[in-house]
């Protein structure tokens, strides 16, 4: 019987070691851990290749996590608290509520060539884009040209939306509504979308996937999304539309932990995400990059600039964004 | 008692308590009153409780409509294959929910093999089926993960009615047709009753078939809504208060079925060479139908995961499945360990308190796994971090331990008492009856319940949903991934990779002698 404990405790030891190594990684010198959204991280997205390319530049060795949206993303990080494992974390939208106070404050050297940086936010700006409906001109099916007109009959089952409490998109595409309609009446497309549209994905990856997969001729996205097709499959059936109410435009945010063991690193992660990597997030997250330096290939005049854009002064303060989400989930099982 | 003994008797239901009570009790006590409150007058969380309802009474009922026919085909009637057809509709029992949703997706799901070879042969432009995102889904879902436990159950049962009353009726001339409303049927309402229910609570737990087949608040249950507001929303009272009504619901439910589970104990022999008639041509369609339902989705998991990209992405994610090794095994130690002290103690009590105590330690069976991992998650997040890996360890260690405290009590039971005694007149300690005498005859049952807890680590998905920090991936929730980004092919590698290892461990464990 000794002899079985013997054996059972050693094996213990090993495997709890094995586990060990996990956590003990961080304190390496070299090495940066990065959290974002899964659309950055999967084999479409940027991730990949930029990680790629930084580890190559530097010798260092980054290990990008990815989460179901973005709002899970940050549910982690303040659940993992002081013992989070990221010294970065990509892609915060201006839409999210998030304490900036977890992140260092610096300047990145490129910080007067950034759309949507403010002096003193620890949060850097690394792209931006504007929510659209992307339609899949292939399909033959009909062309919307307003959001009033997404709840007529004519596209039941047609659409595909994402779901505000767990995606920044699905959260942009809320507040896109607040702005043009107000929060009353927002709430009454919605309700009538909810019965309309295919279904209410969780992320945008699952959304788009689903439109990708042909399931339904529109989804919700941005009006960058047309490039990717166009750049990467010579594909124009992809279309972003421009509504007549007008669109709304987001700001995505990286930050470092004040957590983070590697702050050095972190900051040469960002500043190259910043320069050198900021074609490859047009490119590969297709969105519009926040160094206006960036040159941009040919197929973004397949992305849509509309001409009214519909940021108004909405509050998008913690408050506010928990009083839409209750107001929403009130009005899409109406 | 020495004192070792009695160490060895407390420590299992001591560290169960510590593991699963506790952390259970800190998790339900932190709904406040607003959330209790709210969960029940918030028409989102009214519409999320009705619906939970809804969709598991309409399963089970299906379930029951298609299962019947089954248990009495199976019962009734002798076929090639029986056995093979038999073992084949035990599947559900063991497939992890997270491949039962995946061969759905592949097989029924829009761009799915059956909407494929429906194309192909009536050269449509478009696919014919479109299932997926409705309730319709989901209780299509549900019977097929469920029928089978239904033609299982009552089957069992029907076996052990006294077949001369019906051999009497047919002698008389009557019908098959009404010699089953009116003799058979009677006699298994308890056993359709209680398959009913176990059928209703699995619908209403139901978690992965929900989060990869519903999709939007109006397909939303209970287990989903207490995972996305625990997970992100972060809202732990919300979480708690939910929680709350769904374990209510569940003891409740049990609760009637204890009262059905002692009527239907009433049939006792088994009249087992009842069975020699064919079954008749409709019986034989229905019996290839329910063969083809079951067996096509689990089969396409295979004839997808045949191509090189599915393998290329299985191999990149392989430190998943040494993940989910890593964990089961552990947890497969932890839970045999726990279950072995526990029995002890069991053993050694008797009537009322060997009943109560009996069912304390069933409680893991009933409650929610998302419930469970919600504990973990938010006891870790009141006290002391522990990193996540231990946390799963521990919580598949605690939904297995029931199953393993059953496979090694019904070996336990059978030990004469005449060898303990004589052991005992010759001055044995309890610790060396137990260590000489008890757990060599305890073996093969330990073997079993490493094995069953190996297996329900492999494939558990909700409690590591809630729990698996970000860089750490099992198998199970690296395929929820994959089949959330459309890598179906990846999903179905890493699929035949769990059944392997599955079965490996299986042959594995019974040969071995020294475990």
């Amino acid at each position: 019987m000794k002899k079985l404990t013997i054996i059972l405790s050693l094996f213990m030891f090993v495997v709890f070691s094995v586990f060990a190594k996990g956590s003990s990684e961080k304190v390496k010198s070299n090495e940066i851990t990065v959290y974002a959204y899964d659309s950055f991280t999967s084999d479409w997205g940027p991730g990949a290749d930029l990680v790629a390319a930084f580890e190559e530049k530097t010798g260092a060795k980054v290990n990008l996590l990815g989460f179901d949206g973005a709002l899970e993303m940050l549910a982690q990080v303040n659940f993992e608290g002081s013992s989070c494992e990221a010294d970065v974390v990509l892609g915060i939208a201006d839409t999210m509520a998030c304490d900036s106070d977890m992140f260092v404050k610096w300047t990145p050297k490129c910080s007067s060539s950034l759309d949507g940086y403010f002096k003193d936010s620890p949060l850097i700006p690394f792209d931006y884009g504007v929510f659209a409906f992307v339609y899949n001109s292939k399909t033959g099916s009909p062309r919307p040209t307003s959001l009033a007109e997404l709840t007529s009959e004519k596209y039941k089952d047609q659409v595909i939306l994402i779901d505000p409490r767990t995606s920044s998109v699905g959260l942009g595409a809320l507040l896109w509504t607040i702005n043009v309609y107000g929060e009353e009446k927002a709430m009454d497309w919605w309700s009538e979308m909810a019965q309309n549209a295919l279904t209410i994905s969780n992320s945008w990856s699952n959304a788009y996937g689903l439109f990708t997969e042909g399931e339904a001729p529109l989804v919700l996205s941005y009006t960058t999304s047309p490039v990717y097709h166009v750049l990467y499959e010579e594909n124009k059936d992809y279309v972003a539309l421009e509504f007549e109410e007008g669109h709304y435009m987001t700001t995505e945010y990286m930050g470092i932990l004040k957590t983070s063991d590697n702050k050095d690193l972190a900051k040469q992660f960002c500043e190259f995400i910043l320069t050198e990597g900021q074609s490859r997030i047009a490119t590969d997250n297709t969105m519009f990059p926040a160094n206006r330096d960036t040159e941009l290939p040919e197929a973004f005049e397949y992305a849509l600039m509309p001409s009214l854009i519909v940021n108004k002064n909405v509050e998008t303060d913690t408050s506010s964004i928990d009083r839409y989400i209750d107001l929403w989930t009130k009005a899409v099982v109406r | 008692m020495d004192k070792s003994s009695r160490a060895l008797k407390y420590t299992g239901i001591i560290l169960y308590t510590l593991l699963f009570t506790i952390p259970l009790l800190v998790t339900l006590s932190s709904a406040d009153l607003q959330s209790l409150k709210e969960s029940v007058t918030n028409p989102y969380y009214i519409h999320i409780l009705s619906f939970t309802y809804k969709q598991a009474l309409l399963s089970a009922l299906l379930s029951l409509i298609v299962g019947l026919p089954g248990a009495y085909i199976i019962t009734y009637r002798n076929f090639h294959f029986k056995r093979f057809v038999k073992t084949l509709f035990t599947i559900p029992f063991v497939l992890p929910p997270i491949l039962v949703v995946l061969g759905f997706v592949i097989f029924y799901g829009n761009s799915g093999y059956l909407n494929r070879i429906l194309m192909a042969v009536f050269g449509l432009e478009e696919a014919p089926l479109r299932i997926l995102y409705s309730f319709k889904t989901v209780l299509l879902a549900h019977t097929f993960y469920n029928f089978p436990i239904v033609i299982t159950m009552v089957g069992n049962s029907m076996r052990k009615i006294d077949h001369s009353c019906e051999e009497a009726a047919v002698a008389e001339g009557a019908s098959s047709l009404r010699v089953f409303s009116r003799i058979i049927l009677p006699r298994i309402i308890p056993a359709a009753a209680s398959a009913a229910i176990i059928v209703f609570l699995y619908c209403f737990t139901s978690f992965s078939i929900i989060l990869v087949l519903g999709g939007g608040p109006s397909l939303t249950t209970l287990e989903v809504e207490i995972y996305r507001q625990a997970k992100t929303s972060s809202n732990i009272e919300m979480a708690a208060a939910l929680s709350i009504l769904s374990t209510l619901t569940v003891l409740i439910v049990l609760f009637a079925n204890s009262f059905i589970e002692n009527r239907s104990s009433v049939f006792e022999a088994d009249y087992t060479d009842f069975r020699t008639q064919k079954p008749s041509a409709p019986e034989r369609i229905y019996l290839i139908a329910a063969i083809l339902f079951v067996l096509l989705p689990l089969v396409s998991i295979f004839i997808k995961a045949g191509s090189i990209k599915a393998w290329q992405s299985a191999l990149s994610t392989i430190e998943s499945a040494l993940n989910s090794v890593k964990v089961a095994l552990l947890s497969s130690l932890v839970s045999t360990a726990l279950a072995l002290s526990t029995a002890y103690l069991l053993s050694s009590s008797a009537g009322k308190k060997q009943g109560l105590l009996t069912s304390y330690c069933t409680l893991p069976m009933v409650t929610s796994s998302v419930i469970a991992g919600l504990s973990y998650y938010v006891t870790v997040r009141k006290f002391f971090f522990i990193p996540s890996p231990v946390l799963l360890i521990l919580s598949h260690a605690v939904l297995a331990m029931p199953f393993c405290i059953r496979s090694i009590r019904s070996v336990w039971k059978d030990i004469p008492t005449e060898i303990i005694e004589s052991a005992r007149s010759t001055g044995a300690t309890e610790r060396q009856i137990f260590y000489k005498i008890q757990l060599p005859i305890l073996r093969p049952a330990v073997r079993s319940s490493l094995m069953f807890s190996f297996a329900i680590s492999m494939g558990e998905l909700n409690s590591t949903m809630i729990l698996a920090g970000s860089s750490f991936r099992t198998i199970p929730l690296q395929i929820y991934r994959m089949v959330g980004s459309y890598n179906y092919e990846g999903a179905c590698a890493l699929g035949v990779v769990l059944c392997l290892i599955c079965f490996l461990a299986f042959s594995f464990i019974s040969k071995d002698d020294y475990i």
